[in-house]
C-alpha cells in the first residue's frame, strides 16, 4: 500500500523549507532546510520530540504561523501544483475556502472562540452562499462525522461548556467544513484521556478512509503513527533525519535517533511489533 | 572556596556574611547587575528620553534663581504683554514675567510630585507590606480599605481633605498621598504574596531571624524593581493632581506652581493665550517625561521580549 | 458604602475648630442660632449618638443645609447632578467609540507606522491635563474662531424652542463634551490596543485564518468583540475618573453641574455641601461599579454559563 501511495500524484510538495524565528534576542532555527511530500490520499506521520520543530513545520507549510517575528522564511511549498508560500493573502484565503487544506490544532480550548457558539464557528467555515438552513444541516453532519453523536446539543454550546474530547472533535469538524483534500492534525490525541484518545484515533482513521483525504499527523506518540500512517518523517532540531514507510521505520530504522525514539516508546509498551495491516501488536 | 549562588536572588544577609571571605565576587556581581541594567535601559530610547527630560526639569528646578531673568513675584513689565524678546513667554495680568514664574514653578510642582509619591510609597508600602506579611484578618481589612480608596475619584478625595484641613505645602502632599496610596499598597502587597512563598524567605524563617530583618533584608530588595516603576507613575499622577488643585485655586497660595498659573490664566483666556499655553506645556512635558521613564524602567524589569516569547508555540 | 459614610463622618470630626462654625461657613453665628443647631444636631452628645443621628438624617435624604445658597443640600445636588451626567454621558458616548476605533486601528494595522503614530498621539493626549485641554479649546474655538460659546450651559436669555433649542444647547455642550471625549478616548484606546494585541495572539485567530476568512472579516467578527469586552470592566472606574474630571472641566467652562458646586462650596467654606457632594459622588461611583460588574457578567458567556 505504501508503494502505491508514493507513486500517486503529490498533493503537497515541500522543498528546502527554512523557518527562523526571533525569540528573546536569539534566533531559533525551528525548521532548517526540510524536504517532504504528501501524496494524494496517503497518511503521513511527522514525529519528533518537543522542540524538534514539527509543529512549526506544519504551520509554516500551511502558512498558519502565529504572529511572531520571522528572520527567515524560504523554500518552496507547492500544493496541487500551485506555489503557496509566496501567494498573496487574498488568493490564499480564497484557496482555503475552496477546500484545499485544513489543520486541527493541539489546544482546542485556545483555538476556539470563547464567546461564540460552536455551531456558529463551524458554519463560518462553510461557503457563505449556503442558505442558513442548509448551513445548519451541514454543521450537524460534520459534527456527527467527527464522532459527536449529540450534534444538536453541541452546536448550541460554547467551547468552555464541552469536555476536552468534544472540543477536539468540534475542531476536527471545523477543519472538515471546507472539504479539504489534506488534513493536518497537530498532536490530536495528546491532551486527551486514554479512552478518548482511542475514539479520536478511530475517527481519524474513518475520515481518512471514507473521504479519501490525505492526512498528516504531527505527534510524538509513535503508537499513533503505527496505527494510522503509511509513511513517517522523523524530525530532530529542525531537520528531517529519516523518512521511511511505517514498517521499515519500526523494524529497521536507519538513523540512530529513530532507533532511540522507538526504544523509548517500546519501554512504555513491552512487546510492540507492526503487523501487516498496520496495527500494533 | 566560597562560591556565591549568583543566579538566584542573593540576600543581603548572605552577602554581608561572605564579604570578608570573597569581597571581589560580591562586588563583581553588583557591577554586572548594574551594567546589565544600564545596557537594557539604554536600549529603550524612550526610557532614556524620559530620564533626560526629568533630569533637565530637576536641573531647572534647582537652578531657577540663576536662570530666571527677572524676579517672578515683582511687576517687571506691562501687564498682559505677548511673548517678546524681553519676555519670551509674555507677562501675566500683574505684569510679572511668565518665564520666571514658570521656572520657579518647576520647584513646587516637582517637589510636590516627588514628595507625594514618596509619601504614598511609605504609607501604601507599609500597609501593603503589613497586609502581605501578616495575612488573615489584617490582610482582608487593609486590602478592602485600599480598594475603597481606589474606587473613589482621586480629585474628590483630595478636595475633601483640603476642604477640611486646608492647603499648605505639607498638607497638600498629605492630601495627594491620601489619594494615591492604594496603588503602592496593592503593588507591594502583591510582591509580598509572591515572594513570601519563595525559598529564601522560608530559610530565613527557619533560621529564626526577626520579622523586621526578614522584611527589610530579604523581601524588600527583591520586591523593589516594579515599585520603582510605580513611583515614577505616582509622581506623574501627583503632579497632575497638584496642577489640578492649583488650577482650581485651592493650592498653597504662598507658592508658585504651574497649576496656579493656569488658574490665573482662566480669566484672561481671550486676552492672553500665552498664560495658558506655556504652563500647560510644562505640565505636559513633566508628565510625558515621567511616563516615558516609567515605561523604560518597566522594560528593564519586565522585558517585552520575554513577554512575547511566552506566547510562542513550540 | 457604609464605610464611606463612616469615613467621611470620622474625618469631619477630626476637623479642627468649632463644628458649628464649620457648618455655617464664613458667616457669623448668632447665639440663639448656635443653640438651635446644637440641639438639632445633638452636638453635645457623645460620638455614637451623633453618628446615629447622621445616618438617620441620611436615610431621610437630609444632607444638611447650605448656608451660602440658603437651600437644602439635597435639593441643590438633585438639581445640578443631571447636568453633570449629561455632560459625562455625551463625553462617554463620543469618546468610547473613538477610543475603540483608534485602539483597534493601531494594533491591527499591518503598517507599523500607523501603530507608532497612534501610540504616540495617545501618549501625548494622555499627558495633557484635561483642564488645560479645555482652556486650549476655549482659546482656539471659542475666542479666536468664535464657533462656540465660551462658557455656561445656556445663554442668559433664550428665545429658541424645539429643535432650535436643542441645537443651541448642543453648541454649549460641544466643547466641554469634546474635552471629556478626548479624556476617555485616550484611556480606552490604550486598553483596547493592548487587548487587540493580546487577542491577535490567541489560537482562535489562527483557526479563523485556517477557515479562509479574510483579514477584514477576522477583525470584524472575532477581534472586535473579544477585545472590547474587557473594556467594559473599566467603565466603572472610568466613570469614577469622569466624576473627578467633572470638577475640573466644569470649572473651565462654568458648566453648572455638581463639580462646580463642590468648588464653590469649598471656596465658601460651605462644608455641608462639600460633605453632601462627596457622599453623593461616592454613592454614584460605587453604584456604577456594581452595574458595570453585572453588565459584564451578562455579556461574557464564560461567566454566564459557568465553566
Amino acid at each position: 500500500m505504501s508503494l502505491e501511495a508514493s507513486h500517486r500524484p503529490r498533493l503537497l510538495d515541500v522543498r528546502n523549507l527554512t523557518v527562523h524565528l526571533r525569540v528573546a534576542d536569539r534566533i531559533l532555527r525551528a525548521v532548517d532546510g526540510v524536504d517532504l511530500f504528501i501524496a494524494q490520499g496517503e497518511c503521513v506521520g511527522i514525529v519528533g520530540e518537543s522542540g524538534s520543530g514539527k509543529t512549526t513545520l506544519a504551520r509554516a507549510m500551511l502558512r498558519l504561523l502565529p504572529p511572531v517575528e520571522l528572520t527567515a522564511f524560504s523554500g518552496e511549498v507547492i500544493f496541487n501544483g500551485k506555489e503557496i508560500r509566496t501567494l498573496p493573502d487574498a488568493a490564499l484565503q480564497a484557496m482555503r475556502r475552496q477546500g484545499t487544506f485544513s489543520m486541527v490544532f493541539q489546544d482546542p480550548l485556545g483555538y476556539l472562540n470563547p464567546t461564540q457558539r460552536v455551531g456558529a464557528q463551524i458554519a463560518e467555515a462553510l461557503p457563505s452562499t449556503l442558505p442558513a438552513a442548509a448551513a445548519r444541516k451541514r454543521t450537524l453532519d460534520l459534527l456527527r462525522e467527527a464522532g459527536l453523536r449529540e450534534a444538536e446539543l453541541v452546536t448550541r454550546r460554547y467551547p468552555h461548556e464541552l469536555s476536552g474530547g468534544m472540543r477536539q472533535r468540534a475542531l476536527i469538524a471545523l477543519a472538515l467544513a471546507p472539504s479539504p483534500l489534506l488534513l493536518v492534525a497537530d498532536e490530536p490525541t495528546t491532551s486527551l484521556d486514554a479512552t478518548v484518545q482511542l475514539q479520536v484515533l478511530e475517527t481519524l482513521r474513518h475520515l481518512h478512509r471514507d473521504r479519501n483525504m490525505a492526512l498528516a499527523v504531527i505527534t510524538h506518540d509513535l503508537g499513533l503513527v503505527a496505527e494510522l500512517c503509511d509513511r513517517v518523517y522523523v524530525m530532530r532540531a529542525g531537520k528531517v533525519v529519516e523518512c521511511a514507510d511505517v514498517f521499515t521505520l519500526f523494524e529497521a530504522p536507519a538513523h540512530p535517533y529513530t532507533a532511540r525514539l522507538i526504544e523509548l516508546c517500546r519501554r512504555g509498551a513491552p512487546r510492540m511489533t507492526v503487523t501487516a495491516d498496520g496495527a500494533l501488536a | 572556596m566560597n562560591r556565591e549562588p549568583q543566579s538566584s536572588p542573593t540576600s543581603l544577609s548572605q552577602r554581608s556574611r561572605a564579604t570578608s571571605d570573597v569581597p571581589r565576587n560580591a562586588l563583581a556581581a553588583k557591577a554586572l547587575a548594574a551594567r546589565t541594567f544600564l545596557s537594557r535601559f539604554r536600549r529603550t530610547h524612550y526610557g532614556f528620553a524620559g530620564f533626560a527630560i526629568l533630569a533637565l526639569l530637576v536641573l531647572v528646578a534647582i537652578t531657577a534663581p540663576l536662570l530666571a531673568p527677572f524676579d517672578p513675584r515683582r511687576q517687571v513689565g506691562e501687564s498682559l504683554m505677548p511673548p517678546s524678546w524681553v519676555h519670551p513667554m509674555g507677562t501675566d495680568n500683574i505684569g510679572r514675567d511668565l518665564l520666571a514664574l514658570l521656572l520657579y514653578g518647576t520647584r513646587a510642582s516637582l517637589a510636590i510630585g516627588f514628595c507625594a509619591a514618596l509619601a504614598a510609597l511609605l504609607v501604601g508600602g507599609a500597609i501593603g507590606a503589613l497586609a502581605g506579611y501578616r495575612r488573615g484578618f489584617t490582610e482582608v481589612v487593609l486590602m478592602r480599605l485600599a480598594e475603597l480608596f481606589q474606587t473613589l475619584p482621586v480629585i474628590i478625595v483630595v478636595l475633601f481633605a483640603i476642604a477640611l484641613f486646608g492647603a499648605s505645602f505639607w498638607l497638600l502632599i498629605a492630601a495627594v498621598a491620601l489619594a494615591i496610596w492604594p496603588l503602592e499598597a496593592r503593588l507591594i502587597y502583591g510582591q509580598f504574596i509572591n515572594l513570601r512563598e519563595r525559598e529564601f524567605v522560608s530559610a530565613a524563617i527557619v533560621a529564626d531571624l526577626s520579622t523586621a530583618h526578614i522584611v527589610l533584608r530579604e523581601i524588600l530588595p527583591n520586591a523593589l524593581p516594579p515599585v520603582i516603576v510605580q513611583v515614577a507613575l505616582d509622581a506623574s499622577l501627583a503632579i497632575l493632581i497638584e496642577s489640578g488643585l492649583g488650577f482650581l485655586g485651592l493650592s498653597d497660595p504662598n507658592m508658585i506652581s504651574w497649576g496656579q498659573l493656569l488658574f490665573a490664566a482662566q480669566d484672561f483666556l481671550n486676552a492672553a493665550w500665552w498664560m495658558s499655553v506655556f504652563p500647560g506645556l510644562a505640565i505636559c512635558i513633566a508628565i510625558i517625561g515621567l511616563n516615558l521613564l516609567a515605561d523604560g524602567l518597566n522594560e528593564v524589569v519586565n522585558p517585552r521580549a520575554v513577554r512575547a516569547a511566552i506566547g510562542l508555540a513550540a | 458604602m457604609i464605610a464611606v459614610v463612616f469615613l467621611v463622618f470620622g474625618m469631619l470630626q477630626l476637623t479642627p475648630g468649632d463644628p458649628v462654625q464649620a457648618m455655617v461657613g464664613q458667616y457669623p453665628v448668632p447665639p440663639e442660632f448656635r443653640a438651635a443647631i446644637e440641639r438639632h444636631y445633638h452636638l453635645n452628645d457623645p460620638f455614637v449618638s451623633r453618628l446615629w443621628q447622621y445616618f438617620a438624617n441620611l436615610a431621610h435624604g437630609d444632607l444638611g443645609f447650605s448656608f451660602q445658597m440658603q437651600r437644602p443640600v439635597t435639593e441643590l445636588i438633585l438639581e445640578r447632578a443631571p447636568r453633570t451626567l449629561i455632560l459625562a454621558a455625551s463625553g462617554f458616548l463620543t469618546g468610547i467609540p473613538i477610543g475603540l476605533a483608534v485602539g483597534l486601528l493601531s494594533a491591527a494595522s499591518q503598517n507599523p507606522h500607523v501603530d507608532r503614530f497612534w501610540t504616540t498621539t495617545t501618549l501625548i493626549a494622555y499627558a495633557i491635563p484635561g483642564f488645560w485641554l479645555g482652556q486650549l479649546l476655549v482659546i482656539l474655538f471659542a475666542m479666536q474662531l468664535g464657533w462656540f460659546p465660551t462658557q455656561g450651559m445656556a445663554p442668559l436669555v433664550s428665545r429658541a424652542s424645539g429643535f432650535g433649542w436643542l441645537l443651541e444647547r448642543a453648541r454649549y455642550l460641544a466643547l466641554p463634551a469634546i474635552t471629556y471625549a478626548i479624556y476617555e478616548a485616550t484611556r480606552v484606546a490604550r486598553l483596547m490596543r493592548a487587548n487587540v494585541i493580546e487577542t491577535l495572539g490567541q489560537g482562535y485567530i489562527v483557526t479563523a485564518r485556517a477557515k479562509g476568512l479574510s483579514r477584514g472579516a477576522i477583525v470584524r467578527r472575532h477581534v472586535l468583540r473579544n477585545s472590547s469586552l474587557p473594556v467594559v470592566t473599566i467603565m466603572g472606574y472610568a466613570f469614577g475618573v469622569a466624576m473627578g474630571g467633572a470638577v475640573l472641566i466644569e470649572t473651565v467652562f462654568s458648566w453648572p453641574g455638581i463639580g462646580l458646586l463642590l468648588i464653590e462650596a469649598i471656596r465658601a467654606r460651605d462644608n455641608q455641601v462639600v460633605v453632601g457632594v462627596v457622599l453623593f459622588v461616592s454613592l454614584a461611583v460605587i453604584l456604577m461599579n456594581l452595574i458595570v460588574d453585572l453588565i459584564y457578567c451578562a455579556l461574557d458567556p464564560r461567566i454566564r454559563t459557568g465553566s
